[in-house]
This record gives C-alpha cells, sequence and structure tokens, in this order.
C-alpha cells in the first residue's frame, strides 16, 4: 500500500475534525473524548491522539488526512506527523481572542513544512457580527513574515468548500513540482 | 531612461515629504540621505507637497492618525516609510518600517528598498493604462508580494487559482494560462490589475529565487503529476491542471 499525507493543523476547535470528515471516505477514526478539561478548552469533545481520513486513490494507494490534536500540549506530535507530508492546512478559529497571533505559532511551527511543500490558512467560524481582524490583516502579518499563501474565510463543515481548499494547495504541489 | 528589459537604469530623482517627524528623525534623516545620495543611486529630493514619491511619517504622529494619512491623504501604492512603533497594517500601499527612534543601518536598507521599489514603479508608470500592453510584466516571472484582497480575488476561482501558483513559485503570465484551462485574456487582466495594486511585480530572469532545494529527478516528477491527477480524480477536482 503507497500512503501519502495532507495535514490539518489549527487551534482547539478551529474545525479540523470537521474538515476531515467532510471529505473522507471512511468513517473518521474517533479519537475525540469528553474534554475533561484540565486548560478549560470550553468544548465537549477534543480530540486527543489525531484525526485520520482516508481517500483512496487506487487498489493500493491512499491519501490520509490527518488533523494534528489542537490543544498545544501535543505539539510534540505536529513534528512527527509532519514528515513526508504532501502539504498543510492551517486552520484559525476567527471567534477566538487574537486568531492572528494563533496562526503566527502555527506559521511558525510548521515552518519548515509550509517552505518545503505547500500551505493554506483557512479562517474559520468568522461572523457576520465580527470581522475584524478581516482576512487583509493575515495576509498582511504573513507578508511581513516573508510568507504568501491562500487566505480563504471558510465554513469547512461544507464539504464543497473544503474541497476547493485542497483544489487550492494542489495548485501549489503541482506548480512547485 | 528606459532600457530594452524595463529598468530604469542609473540616476534618478525620488521626490520625498516627511510627516510628524521629531527634530532627531529629521537629522538622521537628512544626514543619512545626504550620505546615500552620494552613492550615485538616487537623488533625494525634499518637497512640500503630497506629489511626491515617497511620504515619511515619523514618530510623532499618533497610530490612529498615521491610519487617516493612508486613507485620506496617500496614494494607492505610494511608497511610505513609518519610523514609529505603531503597529500599522495596509495592504493598499507599500510601506516600509522602520523603529523609533531609527537606526542610521536600518534607515539606510529601507532607503535602499525604497528606492528598488520606486525603480519597479516607474516601469510601471510608463504604462499609461491596464488595457495597454506591459510587455515587461508579460514575458517576466511574477512574484506575488502579499495575497491580494477578497475585493480583487472577487471569488472567481480563476483568479484564486492563478494567485495560488504566484504564491507558490514566481511563474511568468503565459507559463500559468498553459498550466490551467483559463482564458489567458482573463488572466492578464487580473495579473495588470494586481500589478496595479501592488500586490504582484515583475521579477527580472536573473532575480530568481534559487530552484527549491532537491528538486527530485525527472521520474519523481513526472510521478508527482501523476499523484496530483489522481488526487484530483478521486476528490472529484478539475483535472485541467496540466502542467
Ligand atoms: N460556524 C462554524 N463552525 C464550525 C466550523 N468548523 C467547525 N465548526 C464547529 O466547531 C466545532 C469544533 O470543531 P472540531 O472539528 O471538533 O474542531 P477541532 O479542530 O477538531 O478541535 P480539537 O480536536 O479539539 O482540536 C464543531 O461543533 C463544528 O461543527 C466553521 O467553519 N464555522
Ligand atoms: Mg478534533
Amino acid at each position: 500500500m503507497i500512503e501519502h499525507k495532507i495535514l490539518f493543523t489549527g487551534t482547539v476547535g478551529a474545525g479540523k475534525t470537521t474538515a476531515i470528515q467532510a471529505v473522507s471516505e471512511i468513517p473518521p477514526v474517533f479519537t475525540d473524548v469528553p474534554s475533561s478539561d484540565p486548560e478549560n478548552i470550553g468544548k465537549e469533545m477534543t480530540t486527543v491522539a489525531l484525526d485520520y481520513g482516508e481517500i483512496s486513490l487506487g487498489k493500493a494507494e491512499r491519501l490520509r488526512l490527518y488533523g494534528t490534536p489542537g490543544q498545544e500540549r501535543f505539539s510534540f506530535m505536529w513534528k512527527i506527523l509532519s514528515q513526508g507530508a504532501l502539504g498543510l492546512v492551517i486552520l484559525v478559529d476567527h471567534s477566538r481572542p487574537d486568531p492572528v497571533q494563533d496562526l503566527l505559532l502555527y506559521l511558525e511551527h510548521f515552518k519548515e513544512l509550509i517552505r518545503e511543500t505547500a500551505c493554506v490558512v483557512v479562517i474559520s467560524k468568522m461572523s457576520a457580527e465580527r470581522q475584524t481582524p478581516d482576512v487583509k490583516e493575515f495576509t498582511h502579518t504573513m507578508q511581513r513574515l516573508g510568507m504568501v499563501y491562500p487566505v480563504i474565510a471558510a465554513d469547512v463543515r461544507d464539504k464543497d468548500q473544503v474541497l476547493w481548499i485542497l483544489d487550492l494547495l494542489l495548485v501549489q504541489m503541482e506548480t512547485r513540482q | 531612461m528606459y532600457n530594452n528589459t524595463g529598468s530604469v537604469e542609473g540616476n534618478i530623482t525620488i521626490r520625498y515629504v516627511t510627516t510628524g517627524c521629531s527634530q532627531y528623525d529629521l537629522v538622521l534623516l537628512r544626514s543619512v540621505l545626504a550620505l546615500y545620495g552620494t552613492q550615485g543611486n538616487a537623488t533625494w529630493d525634499y518637497h512640500r507637497t503630497q506629489d511626491v514619491d515617497l511620504v515619511i511619517i515619523g514618530s510623532e504622529i499618533a497610530p490612529a492618525q498615521i491610519e487617516t494619512l493612508l486613507h485620506t491623504k496617500i496614494r494607492l501604492g505610494q511608497a511610505v516609510l513609518i519610523a514609529n512603533n505603531a503597529v500599522i497594517a495596509s495592504s493598499r500601499h507599500q510601506l516600509f518600517l522602520c523603529p523609533s527612534p531609527p537606526h542610521a543601518r536600518q534607515l539606510v536598507e529601507r532607503l535602499k528598498e525604497i528606492e528598488d521599489f520606486i525603480r519597479q514603479q516607474r516601469i510601471h508608470l510608463a504604462i499609461p493604462s491596464r488595457f495597454e500592453r506591459n510587455e515587461y510584466l508579460e514575458s517576466n516571472p511574477i512574484k506575488l508580494v502579499q495575497w491580494p484582497s477578497p475585493e480583487l480575488l472577487a471569488d472567481d476561482r480563476d483568479f484564486w487559482r492563478f494567485a495560488t501558483m504566484l504564491s507558490a513559485s514566481p511563474i511568468t503570465l503565459d507559463d500559468a494560462a498553459t498550466r490551467f484551462a483559463c482564458p489567458r485574456e482573463k488572466i492578464r487582466e487580473f495579473l495588470y490589475e494586481l500589478h496595479r495594486t501592488g500586490f504582484a511585480q515583475p521579477l527580472a530572469q536573473e532575480d530568481m529565487p534559487p530552484a527549491l532545494p532537491a528538486k527530485p529527478e525527472n521520474t519523481k516528477r513526472s510521478g508527482l503529476k501523476g499523484l496530483f491527477q489522481r488526487i484530483r480524480m478521486s476528490l472529484g477536482l478539475q483535472t485541467d491542471m496540466t502542467s
């Protein structure tokens, strides 16, 4: 079996499990547990190990979609999961207090993977009531770090939007190879 | 003044205006410009009007006022040097930032960047309208400076794909057009728009960044191409990216 992988990362509740579920062919491997909440993350279920989804590419080949556990205390797993990944989707939960700062954390943690492969930044949970920081603030922050990648506001509960995110990730891979 | 590759060579005059500068800012600025101006690259001319290439904003101005200036007084795409510790962002202007009080070395670095930027702008100013051809823009690899604003992308998937390609690697318009099924004319107009608003700029061939480390050899590359096609098919995505 030949296996390839794409990684989804982002803060607790940003929508990693949701995005992977939206496009996976297999029922998701549940690693969500009730969050007994030492960090009080304010969420009923959280992913402790990793999310896993799968898309078969033929009889002996498949694409695995991995979601990193969101809580930073699991960040030791981020590097392990990065190895050999084709690209990275960073989910930024816009409803959190400082989403720009959240993005910076993941850009820093995954900078090698990003430089070597592909990256799409997804702003999730952007509401009509709260529009700041707007998309431009994210792109500008990235530009100052010399990082220019697609930044898209999306609802990852919608399968078509997740497919479009993967399409853009593929466009980058295709352009770079 | 313009050579055949479109770069503006030799000495250029850069007109600037200052606002909100402290005594210290001005003294430092003037002495750096006096020194820097003798390197034969550019002549820096102080003007009182806003009709200048560069606006220099100093430390004696509040962040909110800077925002207002950017929105009201300063032209789209105009170079702005901010020597102020305020956190300012603008996707409509080319901002060059320097902490306050500035150090001479930082100031020299910014001025060099500004000079390069203005040279690029002059190439661009040689085009009276976006409908007139800009050979330089159309034949050189394009670098994306910042991810374009949602208004420019306008939810048009061709624009998104084109910008995404540019974000992955500087490529030429033709290269991009042959890689996916989209009318060249349509992306061309979008490219002009990206350039006009400062989100993209042409790179001279010799300024191309070194190739990504460890480019896989050819068989592996065609293997990857096949893989990406298979992923597209399995996900039911458009498969006419034909690189
Ligand atoms: N409004 C909105 N809700 C979303 C979006 N994406 C996910 N959600 C909801 O947010 C909640 C959390 O999503 P998850 O997918 O569990 O988040 P996660 O990133 O896997 O979180 P952890 O595993 O705890 O790190 C779920 O109730 C989703 O339905 C979005 O784009 N918009
Ligand atoms: Mg999860």
